[in-house]
């Protein structure tokens, strides 16, 4: 994020501060420095995972999956992205919903994580964000020369109870990709038709050995 | 005399065709090792040349790294272009992800009837993800004309194969004839298979078809069981329809259906639900 663009949130987060003192007291702030700690934790047990070489590439990728499931607010983030389709679509397809994007979240996060041998992984800063949120920014390290991977999470703080709310991968946020591409899907093909595609995304195979 | 022509006429078969298929082999094998490790860079070194020699199994690895940003940079269109070629070799499971890239690729690429020819191929193959994934699409509509009788196909073809998510659709397709006769029978049956299974929505179902005795045998102890288990797994129409039964049933009833849902085990499922 540019110095500029921080400039205008620290401004934002000022002006909301001092126009409204009296929500202040009960806003629940997250503390950077708390939400710097939880990913840092997080970051540690998914390399952990990632680095025990006793399972298959598949297995501890499974187990990733697993670490982040717990990591993420499924519920706020699925409902944001499908936008101002959540309205329109039924219980049914909302848990459909919800399940296949959070598989489909999880799926392309622990492939584009994950599973490189020899990586690192740090904390680089941690900031109020908004409101309610701390963006902490980690720094993927990659072997064999490749550039580190720059993410920024947003993470809110309940009574100790941390989640992950956005990751940014090189300036892209997940929420704001997804969004615009699910609001195109449900316009040509309906909430049905998302649910579908979501379903076929993560119905994919994957790389394949001799014996089976 | 003769044994040695036959040892030198097999030790040239060896080295003309024998060699060079065991060597491709143990170079896909040190690429699958490679991979295991999360080293990339030396699996696609592995897979490349075999991949360019026309080794099916080789290219499909490539496509997935391709489409995974493995190694390289996620790349779908150099993903469908291995893919492809693994595909047109006959390669079942090159033929299903090419299938599905058609269609959730960039809308560039989208072609939907280059996807359903894909992945009809693999379902014939008996790829049962392709099989319900065709039943799926002829369902909705999704890039296909809406066709009832081929979706009920191959979501019946998919929950023969054990296919739970197929089991479950089936049993709503007998309920309400849709591309088959309606059966009320039928319906519980596969209702039955797929909560057996561990499915939360099909043990809802089968726990109210036991309730009121619906296409199967009326029997409120094993209502009360399903409809406990599937309330355990947080499906809270479930919850209300336990509830409302519970009301009705005897002390010993209710004992006996939570007895059978503490020592209930899922029957071994299918390794993924989709």
């Amino acid at each position: 994020m540019t110095p500029r663009r921080w400039l205008i949130i620290a401004v934002i987060a000022c002006f909301t501060v001092a126009s409204s003192p009296q929500t202040w007291a009960e806003e629940v702030k997250t503390s950077p420095e708390e939400a710097s700690n939880f990913l840092s934790t997080l970051g540690k047990e998914a390399l952990a995972t990632l680095s025990d070489q006793s399972g298959s590439l598949e297995e501890r990728e499974a187990r990733v999956r697993e670490l982040l499931n717990k990591s993420f607010d499924f519920d706020k983030i699925g409902r944001f992205v499908l936008g101002r389709a959540w309205k329109q679509a039924t219980t049914e397809q909302r848990t459909e919903y919800q399940k296949l994007f959070s598989e489909f979240v999880l799926r392309t996060y622990s492939q584009r994580l994950g599973g490189y041998s020899g990586q690192s992984f740090k904390v680089i800063k941690s900031v109020p964000l908004g409101k309610k949120d701390a963006l902490v920014t980690t720094e993927i390290g990659r072997p064999g020369g490749a550039p580190p991977l720059l993410c920024g999470w947003r993470v809110r703080g309940n009574n100790g109870n941390y989640k992950i709310l956005d990751v940014t991968v090189e300036g892209i946020s997940m929420l704001a990709t997804q969004r615009s591409e699910f609001a195109a899907l449900v316009q040509r093909n309906g909430v049905d038709g998302l649910i579908e595609t979501l379903r076929l995304q993560v119905s994919k195979f994957s790389a394949q050995s001799s014996s089976s | 005399m003769i044994k040695t022509l036959r040892f030198l006429s097999l030790a040239t078969c060896l080295a003309t065709v024998g060699f060079p298929a065991a060597h491709a082999f143990a170079e896909f094998e040190d690429g699958w090792r490679a991979y295991q490790k999360g080293d990339f860079t030396a699996a696609l070194n592995e897979w490349r040349p075999l991949a360019d020699k026309g080794n099916s199994l080789a290219a499909y690895n490539l496509g997935v790294m391709y489409d995974e940003g493995r190694g390289v940079a996620q790349d779908t269109e150099q993903a469908m272009l291995w893919w492809r070629k693994a595909a047109e070799n006959g390669h079942a499971r090159a033929q299903h992800n090419l299938g599905l890239a058609y269609i959730t690729g960039k809308e560039m690429s989208q072609d939907y009837a280059k996807a359903v020819s894909w992945l009809e191929k693999a379902a014939n193959q008996g790829l049962i993800r392709s099989q319900y994934s065709l039943g799926k699409m002829y369902a909705s509509g999704l890039g296909v004309a809406k066709d009832e009788k081929k979706s009920f196909y191959w979501i019946h073809k998919a929950a023969q194969e054990g296919f739970v998510k197929a089991q479950y659709n089936l049993g709503k397709m007998y309920r309400d004839g849709t591309g088959v006769d309606e059966d009320r029978r039928a319906s519980a049956e596969w209702f039955l298979a797929a909560a057996r299974q561990g499915y939360d929505k099909a043990q809802n179902h089968i726990g109210v078809r036991l309730a009121k005795g619906d296409g199967i045998e009326k029997d409120e102890t094993r209502a009360l069981k399903w409809l406990i288990l599937a309330a355990n797994q947080g499906l809270a129409r479930a919850a209300e329809n336990r509830d409302s039964l519970a009301k009705t049933l005897s002390p010993e009833q209710r004992k006996e259906a939570e007895r059978l849902a503490r020592e209930w085990k899922p029957e071994k499922t299918s390794a993924r639900t989709y």
